[in-house]
């Protein structure tokens, strides 16, 4: 409770930040104030809520469902099949590293700005994680947990099912929780480069009316939304992982 | 009855030394045998060739005269964590070794409650093992091993990780419950006052390789109680076994 008092204040406190050098810059289209960015957020609520945030998130929900199920598909396929995890897994890992954002203008060449693009972005932004965390989480089961099993004659399918996938729920949860976040980033920084709607489409009108607190506007929104579905999905993890893991 | 038949055995990792080399060594159906060692000796080795999570090189491992590779569900391991699965109730990771061997549901069910009440947490059937004391969890886990059907039970330490005086009453409760059930148990432990107070005969190993086992007979009638340890006889054992242990200790 204390640690979350403190977080509050020192948040408000940069607002009242901004506000003050706001307020000493004083130029609109260099720095506007936070009131300044909340006004032309009303102002365009209805156009920013009933078409860009749609737009946006129609892309994040597609692309983090196909990362859903490649994930899942290539962590089981990689426990199954040993030589495909020798095959694929270091991979992987590597391209974790990758900005996969960067990789917009090929997509965009390829695709055209099409939702298409989109989609794959956040696919690269949050399939890696997925994967990799399931993966890890499968083979998190302790030895002797497996060899207990094993004991009372389970074959691979019974051990997977009753051990693995319970095991590796709390790493899917993780991934999650980092991966979905940065797909609504993702989204919206690859409208930037050309799309009919969306939030980072909407930004980029503004930026070249210079109008800077409607470019800020979609940006409160992204920030909020992406804070909502950590905290949404924190909830759905509490609900399903009431235990402790120490298999 | 148990039987290993001049067992060769090296692990096919780390040092290739052998951990058992020409063993022969018998148990009667209906025993209660510990296995003392100095720790690293080869015991736990010895419960994961009967469990057949290994292979041996030489000899044979039988059961009432059938070489264990050809059989199943023989025996039913227990291991020193309790390893209960924290997601499932106390009563699912009861049933587990018979969801495993897909036993019909309602039988499952019917067994793991009578599980429960024979050692004595029915109470605790719908929760988590996180609710329950270290004693309590070591006791569903016995339970556990009695549903995995077997009548050779295979005990690894299983009370080395409690408080003393938690030690003690599941002493006295694991007895009444072989008394109760007439399994066969191989107790592993490191504690020479537990292994005399349990068993009626003590299998002591020693040297690397294991070549072959001392018995030593606990000649004390059931159902025992502790004043009977101070018996000067018992004593005695007590201290040649720990002399036993120690220059085996001193010997590696
Ligand atoms: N999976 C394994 N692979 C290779 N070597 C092993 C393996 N497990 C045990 N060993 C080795 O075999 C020897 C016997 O080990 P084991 O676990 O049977 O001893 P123990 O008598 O049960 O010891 P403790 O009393 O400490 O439990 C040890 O030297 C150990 O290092
Ligand atoms: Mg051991």
């Amino acid at each position: 409770m204390k640690k979350r008092l403190l977080a509050v204040g020192f948040g408000i406190f940069l607002i009242v930040l901004w506000y003050v050098i706001a307020r000493i810059i004083d130029t609109t289209f260099i720095l506007p104030t936070p009131f300044e960015v909340l006004a032309a957020i009303r102002n365009n609520f209805r156009e920013i809520m009933t078409v860009h945030f749609v737009a946006t998130m129609r892309v994040v929900l597609i692309g983090s469902l196909i990362s859903l199920v490649l994930g899942l598909g290539f962590a089981t396929a990689m426990i199954i099949n040993s030589s495909l995890e020798k095959a694929i897994y270091p991979i992987l890992t590597i391209s974790q590293t990758i900005p996969s954002m960067c990789l917009t203008p090929i997509l965009v060449m390829w695709f055209g700005y099409t939702v298409t693009t989109r989609v794959i972005v956040v696919v690269l932004m949050t399939f890696f994680s997925i994967t990799v965390n399931v993966f890890d989480g499968f083979n998190a089961v302790r030895v002797e947990t497996r060899e207990l099993l094993s004991t009372y004659g389970a074959n691979r399918k019974q051990i997977f099912w009753t051990l693995q996938v319970p095991t590796a729920l709390p790493y899917f949860f993780t991934a999650l929780k980092v991966s979905i976040p940065w797909a609504v980033v993702a989204a919206s920084v690859s409208e930037w480069f050309g799309a009919q709607a969306g939030l980072g489409h909407f930004s980029k009108e503004r930026m070249l009316s210079l109008d800077v607190p409607g470019l800020l506007a979609p940006l409160v929104v992204v920030s909020i939304t992406a804070l909502a579905i950590t905290e949404l999905i924190k909830f759905i993890e509490r609900k399903v992982v009431t235990w402790e893991n120490d298999i | 009855m148990l039987e290993f038949k001049n067992v060769k055995f090296i692990y096919k990792s780390g040092v290739k030394e052998p951990i058992l080399e020409n063993l022969s060594f018998k148990v009667e159906d209906g025993e209660f045998i510990s296995i003392v060692g100095s720790s690293g000796s080869g015991k736990t080795t010895i419960f994961r060739i009967l469990n057949g999570l290994e292979d041996i090189q030489e000899g044979s491992v039988e059961i009432d005269g059938q070489d264990i590779r050809g059989l199943k569900n023989y025996s039913s391991y227990m291991p020193q964590k309790d390893l209960l699965l924290p997601w499932k109730t106390i009563e699912k990771n009861v049933m587990l070794p018979m969801s495993i061997q897909k036993v019909d549901k309602d039988l499952q069910k019917e067994r793991a409650i009578e599980m429960l009440k024979q050692v004595g947490l029915e109470e605790y059937a719908n929760k988590y093992p996180k609710d329950l004391s270290g004693g309590m969890r070591q006791r569903v886990a016995f339970a556990r091993t009695l549903c995995a059907g077997a009548n050779l039970l295979l005990l690894d330490e299983p009370f080395s990780a409690l408080d003393y005086i938690t030690r003690i009453s599941l002493q006295e409760w694991l007895m009444k419950q072989w008394l109760d059930v007439k399994k066969t148990i191989v107790f592993i432990t490191h504690d020479v006052e537990e292994a005399i107070f349990l068993s009626e005969k003590i299998y002591v190993v020693s040297g690397r390789p294991i070549t072959d086992i001392e018995i030593k007979e606990v000649d004390l009638p059931y159902p025992r109680t502790r004043e009977m340890l101070l018996d000067p006889r018992i004593q005695r054992l007590k201290e040649d076994l720990i002399d036993k242990l120690r220059t085996t200790e001193e010997e590696e």
